[in-house]
Parts: C-alpha cells; sequence; structure tokens
C-alpha cells in the first residue's frame, strides 16, 4: 500500500513555502490563484450572476491538522504533513516544494488514509518522500496548528463562442486558523482551471475584482499557521536570483525577468500588511523599480501596448509605497545620526515624533494601495499576459527574429548602451548640478538592475569588480539623494503644521540641524564620492569579456 | 543543500568506536527509508567487512570503498555516513570535511582519548567549513556507564575544548555481537536493543536537525 506520488504538480496553495505566488504559474503548469476576501465581500461573490454554477456546486467542512518537529524540520524542509478529517475516516498528506534532498528536486504530493487522526509515516514508502521526512523519531511529530473551514466549491463553464472558454472551480473558503492560544480567519476566494484556456480564468478574476473588492492572497494556509503558531512574522523576501543560461531565448528570457519581479513584488505582499518590517515595502518598492526598468530595458522588444500599462501601473503603485519608504529612511539614516550628536533636544524629539507619525500614515497608505483593487487587477493582467503568449503576441513588425535568439547576444549590446549613458551623463562629475546627479542615479540604478538581470550570463569573477564599483558609487549618490529628499519632506511637514506657530518654529530649527548636519557631511564626503566615480569610470566592463559562460 | 545529507564519523585515535558508530547511523537512516550509502575510508575496510556480513532482509545500505581515494555518492543518496580512517593527513581530513555537513566524533572517557580528540579538534577549527560553521561538530560520549566519574570527567574535559555531548553510548554486548553478524541495534525488535536505541536519538535528531 504504497503512498501515490503526484508528480510534477505545482500547486502553491497550500505548501509550506513563503514566497509562492498566486499568479505566475507558467504556461504548462496547474493555473490556480487566490484571492483574498472580507466575509461582506464574499458574500456579494456568491451572489453576483458572474460567479453562479453551471455545473456541480458542494459544500464541504474541512478540517485540517498540521504536524511537525519542534524544530520545524518538516517547514524547513518545504515541506508540509497534514492529517485531514473527513467523516471518521481520516487522509495523510504529505506535500513537498522543490526541495534538493540527496540531489534531486522532490516536488509531489503524497496521500493515504490512514487510521486514526494522529500521522502515520509508515505507510509513506516512496523513497523520494522518506527523502524528505529524514529520521522521525517516536514521539518527534507534534500538532502545529489547525485548519477548519468550510469550503463550497462551483464549477463553472466560461466563455465560448468567440470569448477564449474554460471550465474553472471557484471555491469559497471560510473558517479560521487556530493554534492552541491564537487563530486567525480565513476568508478567501480559490479559482482553479479545470480545463481550457488560462485566459478565461484571469478574465473571470478581473471582472469580479472589478465587481467587489478582492485582494492578491500569496500566503499558503500553511504558511500563515506557521506564522501563527510560531508568532512570526513574514519574512521580507530580496529579489532570489534569475534561472536564464547564456543560451536562453531571448523572448523566455525577458518574460522570465518579468515574471521574476512581479513574484518579487508579490513575495513582499505579507510583509507590507503586517507592517512590522519596514524593509516589506523597500523590498516591494525595489521590485516595481526593477520590473520599470526592465519594462525599458526591453522596450524594443515589448510589446508597446504591455510596456505602457506595466510602467504605468508600476510607477503608481510605488508612488503609493514612496511616503512610507522615505520616512523610514528619514528616522533610521537622516535623522537618527543628529539625534545622536544633539542628546536631550526637546526640538528634534518632536520632529522624531511627528516623522514617526508620518511613516505610519505611510505604512497605513501603503497597506491600502497594496490591496487596492487596481493593484490586484494589474497582477491578475500580468497573469493574463502570460497566458496569453506574453511576449509571443502582438511582436508583428518588431524584429520577430530576435526573439528566438538567445538571450546573450541582446545582453551585452544592452548592457554596453547602458554603460554608454552613463558615462556621458558623468562626464564633468565633479562640477556637476545636484539635479543633474540626480539624474545620473536614476540612470546608475538602470545599470545596476540590468546588471543583476544578466550577471548569470557572465563569469562571476568578471562581474564582481564591476558590481561593487557601481554599489559603491550608489551608495555614495543616494546618500545624496536622501538629504535632497529630505529637505522636501522637512518642508512639507512645516507646512503641515504652520497652523501652530510654536511647532513650525521648533520644526524649522530640528530641520535645519538636521539640514546641516548633512549637508556638511555630503561636502565632506565629496572628494570620496569623486573618487568612486572615477574608480567606476575606470573598471573595465564584464560583457566585453570574450566568451560568455556556457555559449549553448 | 546539493548533495546527501552527509556524517563523517572521525577522530584520529584507533578504537573509539568510529566504524559501531558509521555502522548503526547508516543503517538507522535505512530503516528510516531512506537511501544510504556507508564510505569507508579505512584501509583495513572494517565497515565494509560488516556490509559483507550484512544479511539479506535488512534494509539496504550501499557500500563505498574510499581506502585509496575518495570517491563520488552514487545519485539519488539521501544520507551518507563516511567511516573516516584513524590517521588522516590534514588535506584529507579537509577534503572529507568538506564533503560532511556534520562531523560525529565519538570519545572514550579515557585520558588518552582526550588528548588526541583536543589535538584533533585544534587542528581542524581553522578549516574553513568548520571555522565558517558551514559544518557543525556532534560529540559523541561511547561507552560510558551512566553517572560514573569517567562520566563526569568527560564533561569536564569538553567544556574545556569548547564542546559538549550530544549523546552518551551506553557500554553494551549489544554492539560486539549485533557487529559479528552485520547487524545494528537499529536491525532488531528486541526490549534490549529498543531500550538501547534511546541512546541514539539525540543524535539522530541533532543530525537531522541539519537540514
Amino acid at each position: 500500500m504504497g503512498a501515490k506520488p503526484k508528480e510534477g504538480t505545482s500547486k502553491v496553495v497550500e505548501g509550506a513555502g513563503p514566497s509562492s505566488t498566486p499568479l505566475a504559474a507558467a504556461p504548462t503548469a496547474e493555473v490556480e490563484l487566490k484571492l483574498a476576501a472580507t466575509p461582506e465581500a464574499l458574500q456579494q461573490v456568491r451572489e453576483s450572476t458572474l460567479a453562479q454554477a453551471t455545473g456541480r456546486s458542494e459544500r464541504r467542512q474541512l478540517d485540517t491538522v498540521y504536524y511537525d518537529t519542534a524544530d520545524r524540520r518538516l517547514a524547513r524542509r518545504r515541506a508540509a504533513l497534514r492529517v485531514r478529517r473527513s467523516g471518521n475516516r481520516y487522509i495523510q498528506t504529505l506535500k513537498t516544494e522543490g526541495v534538493l534532498v540527496g540531489a534531486l528536486a522532490a516536488r509531489g504530493e503524497w496521500e493515504n488514509p490512514i487510521r486514526g487522526p494522529d500521522p502515520d509515516l509508515s505507510v509513506i514508502t516512496d523513497p523520494d518522500a522518506r527523502a524528505v521526512l529524514g529520521v522521525v523519531l517516536p514521539g518527534d511529530l507534534a500538532p502545529v496548528f489547525a485548519t477548519r473551514f468550510m469550503r463550497e466549491a462551483r464549477l463553472l463553464d466560461i466563455g465560448g463562442g468567440s470569448e477564449p472558454a474554460a471550465r474553472v472551480e471557484l471555491a469559497f473558503d471560510e473558517g479560521r486558523i487556530e493554534t492552541l492560544s491564537r487563530h486567525d480567519p480565513i476568508c478567501e476566494l480559490e479559482l482553479e482551471l479545470k480545463a481550457g484556456d488560462a485566459r478565461a480564468l484571469f478574465g473571470l478574476a478581473r471582472r469580479l475584482v472589478a465587481e467587489v473588492p478582492l485582494s492578491i492572497a500569496v500566503r499558503s494556509k500553511a504558511a500563515r499557521g506557521y506564522a501563527l503558531a510560531d508568532a512570526q512574522p513574514p519574512p521580507a523576501i530580496r529579489a532570489g536570483d534569475l534561472d536564464i543560461g547564456a543560451g536562453t531565448a531571448t523572448a523566455a528570457a525577458v518574460e522570465h525577468i518579468l515574471r521574476h519581479c512581479v513574484d518579487h513584488w508579490t513575495a513582499n505582499h505579507a510583509v507590507v500588511l503586517d507592517g512590522s518590517d519596514p524593509e516589506g515595502v523597500h523590498q516591494m518598492r525595489v521590485a516595481l523599480r526593477r520590473l520599470r526598468s526592465a519594462v525599458s530595458l526591453f522596450r524594443s522588444i515589448l510589446p508597446a501596448a504591455a510596456s505602457d500599462w506595466l510602467r504605468g501601473e508600476a510607477r503608481w503603485l510605488a508612488g503609493a509605497l514612496g511616503p512610507a519608504r522615505e520616512w523610514d529612511v528619514f528616522l533610521s539614516d537622516l535623522l537618527a545620526p543628529v539625534e545622536a550628536g544633539h542628546p536631550g533636544r526637546a526640538e528634534l524629539s518632536v520632529l522624531h515624533l511627528l516623522a514617526e507619525e508620518e511613516r505610519i500614515r505611510g505604512n497605513a497608505a501603503a497597506r491600502v494601495a497594496a490591496c487596492d483593487r487596481r493593484a490586484t487587477d494589474f497582477l491578475l493582467r500580468f497573469g493574463a499576459w502570460l497566458a496569453e503568449g506574453g511576449m509571443r503576441a502582438g511582436i508583428a513588425g518588431k524584429e520577430p527574429g530576435s526573439l528566438g535568439r538567445p538571450i546573450a547576444e541582446l545582453a551585452a549590446n544592452l548592457l554596453d548602451r547602458r554603460h554608454r549613458r552613463v558615462l556621458k551623463m558623468g562626464r564633468g562629475f565633479a562640477d556637476m548640478s545636484v539635479e543633474r546627479r540626480h539624474g545620473l542615479r536614476i540612470e546608475l540604478k538602470k545599470l545596476r538592475y540590468a546588471v543583476d538581470f544578466f550577471a548569470g550570463l557572465f563569469p562571476s569573477k568578471a562581474v564582481r569588480p564591476y558590481r561593487r564599483a557601481l554599489a559603491r558609487l550608489q551608495d555614495h549618490l543616494g546618500h545624496l539623494n536622501d538629504v535632497a529628499v529630505a529637505e522636501r519632506m522637512l518642508g512639507g511637514l512645516i507646512e503641515r503644521h504652520a497652523a501652530n506657530p510654536t511647532d513650525a518654529a521648533g520644526l524649522g530649527l530640528a530641520a535645519g540641524l538636521v539640514l546641516g548636519w548633512h549637508t556638511r557631511a555630503v561636502a565632506d564626503a565629496e572628494p570620496a564620492t569623486c573618487k568612486d566615480w572615477a574608480d567606476f569610470a575606470a573598471v573595465r566592463p564584464f560583457w566585453t569579456h570574450k566568451n560568455p559562460k556556457a555559449h549553448a | 543543500m546539493s548533495g546527501p545529507l552527509t556524517v563523517l564519523v572521525a577522530n584520529p585515535k584507533g578504537g573509539c568506536g568510529k566504524t559501531t558508530i558509521a555502522t548503526n547511523l547508516a543503517a538507522a537512516f535505512a530503516g528510516a527509508g531512506l537511501i544510504t550509502a556507508l564510505a569507508d575510508g579505512d584501509r583495513q575496510g572494517s565497515s565494509l567487512g560488516w556490509l559483507r556480513r550484512r544479511p539479506e532482509a535488512t534494509p539496504r545500505i550501499t557500500g563505498l570503498d574510499w581506502g585509496k581515494t575518495d570517491g563520488a555518492a552514487p545519485k539519488k543518496i539521501a544520507r551518507l555516513v563516511i567511516d573516516a580512517p584513524a590517521a588522516m593527513r590534514l588535506k584529507r581530513a579537509e577534503t572529507l570535511i568538506k564533503l560532511a555537513d556534520v562531523i560525529v566524533l565519538p570519545v572514550l572517557p579515557s585520558p588518552y582519548d582526550e588528548a588526541a580528540t583536543a589535538r584533533f579538534l585544534k587542528r581542524i577549527e581553522d578549516l574553513k567549513p568548520i571555522r565558517k560553521s558551514r559544518t557543525a561538530i556532534a560529540v559523541v560520549g561511547n561507552r560510558l556507564r551512566q553517572r560514573t566519574r569517567a562520566s563526569a570527567r568527560l564533561d569536564t574535559f569538553l567544556d574545556g575544548v569548547g564542546q559538549t555531548v550530544v549523546t552518551r553510548l551506553r557500554d553494551s554486548a549489544l554492539y560486539a555481537e549485533t557487529a559479528a553478524k552485520g547487524l545494528s541495534l537499529f536491525d532488531l525488535t528486541t526490549r534490549r536493543a529498543s531500550d538501547a536505541r534511546q541512546d541514539w536519538a539525540p543524535l539522530l535528531r541533532a543530525v537531522e536537525a541539519i537540514v
């Protein structure tokens, strides 16, 4: 009675991984997406004409207990072990998510009926599954959390005629995640493509979002359960490595890069909502900045319509996250050293308090924006764009042949263009105005992201010195910009408090202290900044290297 | 992790129970349904000898002869146990340590063993994987009687070299009895074996905690 593996599934709904995204499913993989709702919104969807079942419809109470060791070994191996009760039967499921154990990527799902509510690992015999479980001693496993929810599943046939058609399962999940001492509500909608065209699924989701306020839901119930049990806020996620090689076809590489940027964004969605780690807002902004950089980098081959909305929507969301990030930088990088240098200064304490208020307001605005229908629709539209062939659609007339060629050819050209542009803009660096340096900083950022996207195509030894010189220069110019931005922020703050002359006067003094302190520091750092520029201008571009790695 | 979880059982002092620990660990992994290999780094080949005596019906362990050179672990292996040679040149030790996720260091409660262990720890502590904490060290007190003076002494000694005992394996005739038949504590169902197996739980947990 061996467990039956369902290999190759890439369900992202109940895996233990923190960074799975609901939307960026590869064309061949199972397409499934998840939206968060309030109970009222879920009810609205239930009643919507868009969501009426054309096939079977059923309601089931799902009670599931998740098990792990005290040191959370299974979660760390990106596996989840659960026992689901169904009437008086118990079903045990082990799910694994592409973790490397014994040099093999074991991704799969093993489901077995068992006798009672406690897990029984003896029914799992597949070596791939055993490799993930490892040695589990008697008494090692204990319940971590339970999910208890009512699932109403409706089967819908949508589209047809001239529209893309599909069979979709729409599931309404309502209940809660429970640990011994805490609980968290479950209220979400899942859409799964059962058959047909993925475009229809995204179309339905977009129409629902237009009708009812729904937002993206990135974290699986399992990931939320672990976070609840261990009182761990979701971790901020940095952009990981890209999975493209020198021989990857240009179209596939560009799609991968765009998807990577969007994944980076959604991976930080829960962190922004949680709000306890400012790094979440920062990483989400980095993701959106990278996305815009990618769109601009590939503008010669991206369909124009896609470029326009990708850039526009990314700019809107990044803008909405701006104040949270700016006040965070102000408090930690600009105000903190001045406070340390002037202990007990009352004006600075007032400024600190008001800046903190602004930051909190900024965070609230960031949360609202991240859950805004516009953000949700942006993601769904991106998913739909990938589903309809993305790069390959609407490309006519734009060098169609180039899309099949290896990305390495294009990469060197694009890097060269960005690099030259930076050198040109940086001419006469020492005598440059603040505005022109700001322009240069933006160009450097674009160059930096282009380097990030393509670094894996070149020998890392060649890339490293270039990256280092670039990063150092960026750091210096970044600080320069933070000081310039602070001047604008402080001006606005004083204006908002102009009604109270005592406050305004104190604020003016505090702002003067902060700006004076950093203006002087910037002046002191000027020779070092100029040297960073000279170092960067002299560093050898790595893409002129004769043989790009594995030119397959 | 990009290869099998690898356990290196090492101590320059002979006769401290390396082979006993390596074979029992391998059998514990294999018994848990994990695809397991046991690499014998010693020219004497006592681990491989044990494998040759191993009965057909027991959980399978792949033997690897690393007596002269370190080979590669075959694909699909989930756990690799390496029985290190007694006297290793630093170069060889470094190669093996690089492969390992954890070094299991058996120590007998005797002054001679302690001195050899201290020297070994000193020699390897500057190696990169150890320095960077990529490879953990698990000290196992071997052939101990509970609450004896020797046992307390061992604690004091280990404290002095910045280590703690992960587990203490009791002195039991079972080890010799099973070894002679190519078996391990993990192949027996007797009450006596299951009692002695308790000693292994902390070590197995420490190894499994690595991934």
